[in-house]
Order: C-alpha cells, then structure tokens, then sequence
C-alpha cells in the first residue's frame, strides 16, 4: 500500500515522502523498495473553478525513489527514503513553446516507526511515527548561469520534519483490510527565506484479497491540505488549497516480493489564487523482503500476505 | 548482510550531503556581495575589466502572468552573466533574459544580474519589478 504525496504550489510538484509502507517490520527484517512516479499538471483553477489564466501549459516529472526499511526491533522500525528527478519539466505557453528542464537529486527523509498498539486477536494495530526531511541540495539548480523556476527544483532546499499515525483494522474471515494514516509535514525556511507550506494528509484505504489469488485490490481516498508558502515571512496568495484524489491500486505478491501499480486521480481541487492544477500521478512500486533473522511474526498485518503492501 | 546494509545507507547519504553542500559554497561567493538593497557592490578588485553600465527592464510594473525583458548592459573580458530572481521565472540566459511574473508571487521582486570576467572578479547589479494581480 503506498501513499504518494504530490504538489507544492504550481507544478507537478515534488513526490515527498514517495511512499508510505505499512506498518513496521520485524526485528532484523529488512525491506527494499524502489518505485517510479510520472505526474503531469495542466490547466489553471482559482479556487475550484477552472481558469483562463495561462503561463505553463504543462508540467511534468519522472520520479525514481529508493526506500531502506530495517526492523531495529519488533517494535520499531527505522527508514531512509531518497529519489532523484529523471526529468521535471514545464512547458510555457508563450508564443512559441519554451521548454524548461531540470533533473537531480530530491530530498532524503530518515524516520523511526513504533508500534504502540497491537491486538492479534482482533487484528488491530496503531503505529506512530516520526522523521526528517532534508535536502541533498542546499542551492537552487541553475542552466547557462541562470537560477531555474523554483517549480523545476528538484529540492526543497530546507529542512523538514513529519508526524504521521497509522490505523489497522483487518478482517481476516473477509480477506478485508482498512487503513486510515494521518500525516503532517512542517518545512522550513530555506536560505533564500523561501518556505513550503505545511502539509496535512489524510488517507484511508480498503484493501481486499481477491480469493486464491497473489492479487489485492486497494482502494484510497486521500485528502491533503497544504498551507501557503512564505517568502520573506509574507505568505504568498497564490499557494496551498484542498486536493482530493482517488487512487485504485493492484498490488501482485509472491514469496517476497511484491509489485504494486497505482493511480492518483483528482476528484477535488481547491488551490488558493490561481495555481496550476495537478491531473494525474502514476506509480509502479517494487518491493523486497529480507529476512535477517528467524524472527516469527508478532503483529497481525504482518501474519496477513494481504496486508503486506 | 546487517552491517553492509547500514554502511551502504551511510555512505550513501553522507556522500550525497557532501555533494550538496559543496555546491552550496560555490553558489553563496556569488551572491555575498549584494546587499539588502540589491544594489551594485561588487568587489572592488582593481584588476576587474568589468565595465557594468545598467541593467534595464522593459516594465517595471507587471500583473502576474505577464512577462518583460531585462537587458544588461557591460563591457569586459570573457564576461558571464548570471542571473536569479526572488521570485518569479526567468526564461533565457545571457546579456537580455525574459522575466515572467510567477502567478503565486505579488509585490516587490528582485531580480539579479551578477557579471563575471575572466579574471574571475564580480560586479552585480539588481532591478526592482512591482508584481500585481
């Protein structure tokens, strides 16, 4: 199950936190996940009505990401997460198209999960936790000596740090699984006194084994809130706003692997000012399980194949 | 295999971070001699071939959305021109770029044009534009 976590402001904006594992993993179990995420924004909205303002005809970005999971103990899990942009591009509607382009590395996130609830019984779980966001690249990319649209940045140039809680409650006799995570982001001022907006996300999931099969079929609805962007300490209208997606996922398992297509559709939109509008992010994850240890599972999800991504 | 896996994740971000801030070094001698105001104070190497008239923009009152031409005018030796913006997006590069007032962005943005020579000493220069919706 991934949670891919999409715009700031106007672009396609930069995937942080790229995924969202479940859970945590058992002591010494180590998880390797690698994913690709393409998304492309077109067409202006104030609020949520469509706009004829028009600037940037599209942006776009190819996303690869890397994700290092490690069971530190069966309580706690400790994560790494970094990607790299292949391509983030905008087009600009002037008279003739301009084409601005940028690749590199993003941000790196380091964070520590803890399971504060587990009930085997009635399978339920409640996982916490907590992390750092930080950039590989401090300065602002340039191309012929020129500072590229902050859009086209392949960082956030600043620290972070998120907060996020994980809900399970699973229905074995079903094959049915339900998930709510709930995330913040607060980022800080890079050294241009430039600052992202926080960021609040909530997700719930339905996930549902398809009988004799190696397949789950996940449903996601997620809703993210994101403040507005400072410059200077002066907020900047145009930034920030509700988005709503939808998001179906097919995930195929087998031994320990695990491959997961997905699709982050919009359903509602709400920017403040007049920003351009996110259409669509497509994902496709693989993941792999180690096992370091001979550790037997303690907590429900991960006695459950279903529930493993 | 435990202990591979952490020096792999170890090496790999300190290595990566390392990168990042070697570039931060680099970026910041540029931009160190321009004051609060934006105003020309660049290095007062005597050795400079830098002879920085004016940099000129077309407007200087924007609505957001709409672009203007910024034109640097200079003369010397090898001269580089490097550009950046507070806010807002610059499209081109060399002596003339084009400036597009970002949607997001109103107010008071400046916008830097910094020359370098080739014996590698700066001069800078700033133009104000009022952005509005």
């Amino acid at each position: 199950m991934y949670q891919s976590v999409n715009a700031q402001c106007c672009s396609a904006g930069i995937p942080v936190g790229g995924s969202t594992n479940i859970g945590i993993l058992e002591k010494n179990n180590f998880r390797f996940t690698s994913y690709f995420s393409y998304s492309e924004s077109a067409g202006y909205l104030s609020g949520n009505d469509k706009s004829k303002f028009n600037l940037v005809k599209r942006a776009s970005y190819q996303y690869a990401g890397t994700i290092l999971s490690y069971g530190l103990f069966n309580k706690l899990t400790v994560e790494t997460e970094f990607g790299y942009y292949l391509d983030k591009t905008q087009i600009y509607d002037f008279q003739s198209d301009v084409n601005i382009k940028n690749q590199g590395i993003s941000n790196g996130i380091i964070s520590a999960k803890y399971n504060v609830l587990a009930n085997l019984t009635n399978p339920f779980e409640w996982t916490i936790s907590t992390g750092v966001k930080f950039p590989f690249i401090l300065d602002y990319a340039r191309e012929n000596n020129v500072v590229l649209p902050r859009d086209v940045q392949t960082s956030s140039h600043a620290l972070g740090i998120i907060g996020q809680s994980f809900l399970y409650k699973g229905y074995p006799i079903n094959g049915i699984q339900l998930f709510l995570i709930n995330r913040i982001e607060i980022n800080y001022k890079d050294y241009k006194d430039y600052k992202f907006g926080p960021a609040l996300i909530s997700a719930f999931f339905f996930s549902y084994n398809l009988e004799q099969s190696n397949y789950t079929g996940i449903a996601q609805i997620r809703h993210e809130f994101r403040g507005k962007d400072a410059f200077e300490d002066r907020k900047l209208d145009a930034t920030g706003g509700h988005l709503v997606f939808l998001s179906p996922q097919l995930n195929y398992s087998i031994e320990k692997w695990n491959f997961s297509l997905l699709v982050d559709i919009p359903v509602y939109r709400y920017y403040n000012g007049t920003q351009l509008g996110n259409t669509f992010t497509a994902s496709f994850y693989v993941t792999k399980d180690f096992d370091l240890a001979s550790n037997k599972a303690e907590l429900p999800f991960l006695n459950n194949n279903t529930a493993k991504n | 295999m435990k202990k591979l896996i952490i020096l792999f994740v170890v090496i790999t971000l300190v290595s990566a971070f390392t990168v990042g801030c070697t570039i931060y070094d680099d970026e910041q001698i540029q931009e160190q001699a321009i004051d609060e105001n934006g105003n020309d104070n660049g290095d007062d190497n005597p050795n400079s071939t830098i002879e920085y008239t004016s940099l000129i923009a077309d407007e200087t009152t924007l609505p957001t959305g709409e672009s203007t031409l910024i034109t640097a005018t200079a003369t010397g030796e090898g001269l580089e021109y490097y550009w950046s913006a507070s806010l807002g997006d610059i499209v081109g590069s060399g002596e003339q770029i084009t400036y597009t007032a970002a949607i997001c962005c109103s107010g008071s943005n400046t916008i830097t044009c910094s020359i370098r020579d080739s014996l590698n000493t700066w001069k800078h220069k700033s133009v104000t534009i009022e952005v509005s919706f």
